[in-house]
């Protein structure tokens, strides 16, 4: 369905915006022109080999993609000079109106610490209680919790949270007790049963933050604009204290800016969804957004994994608009704390992208959607085309022998393509520097001058480092994926802060390092010239080891900290969510602690009021899954027989997920046990 | 609720049962699971205790015979889990009409405790806490589900020209003309 069927005009300065596409494209191609001359005439000193042909179209693909990036940080320079996106540090835009359309707030959890998950649940309602509208929205906890114990953990939490919170907003529990679908199948099955009773949803992570004044005016932007259907606030990573997490920390908030500034001067309601920190139309949602099963088995086709670029295409496709607010603050999330969780992400982000290559070429998309989809792909592609660009250059090099690359002029052209790659690499962090040099404030919130300078070549030199790495990690996922059909499982990010120690790293380094001293060796021994361009490469994967230890290590990122270096605004002046999110965790740990989480399964078949608790919730969230008698027998004969600790993760759930069950079990085992400790009034 | 709708220092109408051993051991499984419920005072657990027993000892005594030990124990738990739950839900539902006279709610089971002499004659019985805990979980959970179908997308086809049955088709036609220009030539 078009936007002209729905009645739907184009959005004002879109013709601009098609201007600015245009222009974006234009100077991408030109630079591609000028980078594929250069890369030609070099190789055409001493005649193009066979391999060298085949160089240049893996050339032309990867030049395109950092020319595209850079120019696109260039436009979101541009625009930051004409002083388009100081972004606001909450979402106040003047006057909040008098009433607001009714807005659930959705966490989606798997898995994880209730402990943090409730915490940021109760920073924001506090918030939302200061801005006096905290009755518009209520809160839903979306639980695709697999584990048992974290289950109970997130009724005791619950029950905590609604204690202290008696007031609006409301916040609602529930548990499905199949995961259909993963998250987006848990956003569906709101969708299904509640959404109904919402005009929008704003969808969180189990880490995410957002300020009250955001959720308002979030909900104010779309109920002026009602051809809105995905308002997307883009997250800043922030609460780590590893050297990687503030390494990424620091960039988000320095370079971050420009990208994003430039990618919403030509996406502006083009624009896409990443998961999370957005606002969503529930109607057109339920009705557009159903997502489609891929032909084929996983990982290619099946379930889609990377469901929100694909639900902003759908949106999209029916007329609406999908925004980008980058001039909202007060959006948090968390970033992985070391290379390993970071890389375990990207795994299973890389085979959702995957699937969406199908999605590029199929019909029905708009092309702005397409583009998103195939720059998704493209993130993950680009490292195997790296890597195969490497290997292939070193190939023809050899095969010219050194006499060509000790040519004069071989040496002039290459020194000037590196110099332009280098450029396109590196000059969006001197934009992000030009663009936080006008602005005072923010200079001091990063520590001042020379500590942003010093910050800017600090991270410049360790992502140089991480890159090699990171293209290793891509390449093999993208190869596990496309040729060898491997599925990712779904498993809890690991969200806390934890060392690489020292036989982790091994364990998982050791081909990064291998493959850097062979191809060192190998290049050493061929053509000992072409060592000093290999080096940044090589460098990173030999280094692997020792580096990914440092990256993890939170007293270096501390140490790092102390002495002013990757500051960001939020370590300086820490905003009173982010403030009432910590003493909220710290609160929320201590509760936890206070009854072993292993003995909450116990507790349940003990406890008289945890068990209510318990049943009340599974009846109230109509959760109940009957087991069959020959399954639930043996379970209950052995917790009879040896106690609660002889039954499996696996039996527990089964168990915990028959009302019946349960209660007859609690009633026996009260028949003979005197007393039990009460999980619920600590 | 019984505990609610008669007095808790109700007297005693009927005699204990005959099998005083089985009569004991439910009366002590029954007092643990009061005070574990959080009720403290023992001469109020003592009278709910015996009035829950004689209750669950009336019960088994309609379906015949002289009860076990373990079966009288289970039903008794079994009755008093039952009031216990229907006692809460009142109090949720109390709970919930006096916050619905007081929009904005503060503390709903704190404040009207200081209003209902009953309310708080049970409130000294459990922690507060607790019982407010309890009492959300018998509240809406979850607000009340108003079913809407979410359908899949139908699945989006590929670009004719990336079809595989695109390029069979085509073939199959050219091999068909070109026999047609075969058989027409002859």
């Amino acid at each position: 369905m078009s936007r002209r069927n729905l009645g739907l005009t184009e959005p004002r300065g879109s013709l601009k915006r098609r201007g600015s596409r245009w222009l974006l494209a234009l100077l991408t191609a030109v630079t591609v022109t000028l980078g594929g001359w250069l890369f030609y005439n070099t190789l055409a000193v001493a005649g193009v080999n066979l391999l060298e042909y085949a160089l240049l179209p893996l050339f032309f693909v990867l030049f395109a993609w950092i020319a595209f990036s850079f120019w696109t940080a260039t436009f979101g320079l541009v625009s930051s000079l004409r002083g388009n996106c100081r972004p606001k540090r909450t979402g106040a835009c003047g006057k909040i109106p008098a009433s607001l359309s009714r807005t659930a707030v959705l966490m989606p959890v798997h898995n994880e610490s209730p402990a943090s998950v409730f915490a940021g649940v109760q920073a924001m309602l506090r918030s939302l209680a200061e801005t006096g509208q905290a009755e518009h929205f209520d809160f839903f906890v979306l639980s695709d919790t697999t584990d048992p114990d974290i289950w109970l953990e997130e009724e005791r939490s619950w029950a905590r949270c609604v204690a202290e919170h008696p007031t609006a907003p409301r916040v609602f529990y529930r548990r499905r007790p199949k995961n259909v679908s993963r998250k987006a199948g848990n956003i569906a099955d709101f969708c299904c049963r509640w959404g109904s009773q919402y005009a929008y949803m704003i969808v969180l992570d189990a880490d995410s933050v957002m300020e009250g004044k955001t959720l308002i005016e979030m909900v104010r932007r779309m109920d002026a604009d009602p051809r809105m259907g995905i308002l997307q606030v883009p997250p800043t990573p922030v609460n780590r204290m590893s050297l990687f997490a503030r390494l990424q920390q620091f960039a988000a908030r320095v370079y971050g800016p420009i990208y994003i500034q430039g990618f919403a001067s030509w996406a502006q309601f083009d624009s896409n969804y990443w998961g999370h920190n957005a606002i969503i139309r529930i109607d057109p949602f339920i009705k557009h957004c159903g997502l489609p099963t891929l032909p084929g088995k996983a990982p290619l086709g099946g379930e889609i994994l990377s469901h929100d670029f694909v639900e902003a295409a759908l949106m999209a496709r029916a007329g609406y608009s999908v925004c980008l607010a980058q001039d909202l603050g007060g959006s948090y999330e968390e970033c992985p704390t070391t290379l390993l969780d970071f890389a375990k992400r990207d795994q299973r982000w890389c085979q959702g992208n995957m699937q969406h290559i199908r999605l590029v070429f199929s019909e029905g998309f708009r092309p702005l959607s397409r583009v998103h989809m195939a720059m998704g792909a493209m993130s993950y592609l680009s490292a195997p085309l790296w890597l195969l660009f490497m290997i292939i250059s070193a190939g023809a090099m050899l095969w010219e022998g050194q006499a060509a690359t000790s040519d004069h002029t071989w040496r002039q052209g290459g020194a000037m393509v590196f110099g332009l790659t280098m450029a396109l690499l590196l000059l969006p962090k001197l934009w992000g520097l030009i663009a936080i040099k006008g602005q005072p404030a923010r200079v001091e919130q990063h520590g001042g001058w020379n500590n942003v300078v010093t910050s800017v070549l600090l991270e410049t030199v360790l992502t140089t480092l991480i890159a090699p790495l990171m293209m290793v990690f891509h390449s093999r996922f993208v190869f596990t994926t496309l040729l060898l059909g491997e599925k990712v499982h779904w498993s809890a990010q690991n969200r806390g802060e934890a060392n690489t120690d020292f036989v982790t790293a091994l364990r998982v380094y050791w081909p990064h390092t291998l493959l850097g001293l062979g191809t060192a060796l190998v290049v050493w021994l061929a053509a000992p010239p072409l060592l000093i361009w290999f080096s940044p490469v090589v460098a990173g994967l030999m280094l692997s080891i020792p580096l990914s230890m440092l990256l993890g290590d939170v007293r270096v990122g501390q140490k790092l900290a102390h002495k002013g270096l990757l500051l960001i605004p939020e370590e300086t002046t820490t905003p009173p969510i982010l403030q009432a999110q910590q003493e909220a965790v710290e609160s929320w740990e201590r509760a936890a602690a206070q009854f072993d989480r292993s003995r909450l399964f116990e507790a349940v078949l003990l406890d008289p009021s945890f068990h209510l608790l318990h049943h009340n919730l599974l009846r109230a969230t109509d959760a109940h899954l009957p087991a069959k008698e020959e399954d639930l027998q043996p379970i209950v004969e052995r917790i009879q027989r040896d106690g609660p600790a002889a039954v499996s993760a696996q039996e527990r759930v089964t168990l915990l997920s028959d009302i019946k069950a349960l209660r007859n079990l609690h009633i026996r085992l009260r028949s003979n046990v005197r007393s039990a400790h009460t999980a619920l009034t600590t | 609720m019984t505990a609610i709708a008669s007095p808790i220092g109700a007297k005693q109408t009927q005699p204990d049962s005959a099998h005083p051993h089985a009569v004991e051991q439910a009366r002590c499984v029954v007092a643990e699971y009061l005070r574990d419920w959080g009720l403290r005072d023992p001469e109020l657990v003592a009278l709910e205790t015996r009035r829950i027993v004689r209750r669950a000892d009336n019960h088994l005594a309609r379906d015949g015979g002289e009860p076990t030990a373990q079966a009288l124990s289970e039903t008794a738990i079994r009755l008093t889990i039952e009031e216990i739950e229907t006692w809460i839900s009142q109090m949720a539902s109390q709970s919930r009409r006096r916050n619905n006279g007081h929009p904005n709610g503060h503390g709903s089971m704190g404040e009207s405790a200081f209003h209902s002499p009953d309310l708080t004659h049970h409130r000294n019985r459990l922690p507060a806490r607790l019982l407010f805990i309890l009492e959300q979980s018998v509240s809406p959970v979850v607000p009340s589900t108003r079913r809407r179908e979410m359908r899949p997308q139908p699945r989006t086809r590929l670009w004719k020209v990336l079809r595989r049955g695109y390029w069979r088709q085509l073939w199959k036609s050219a091999l068909a003309c070109c026999g047609r220009w075969i058989r027409s030539s002859r």
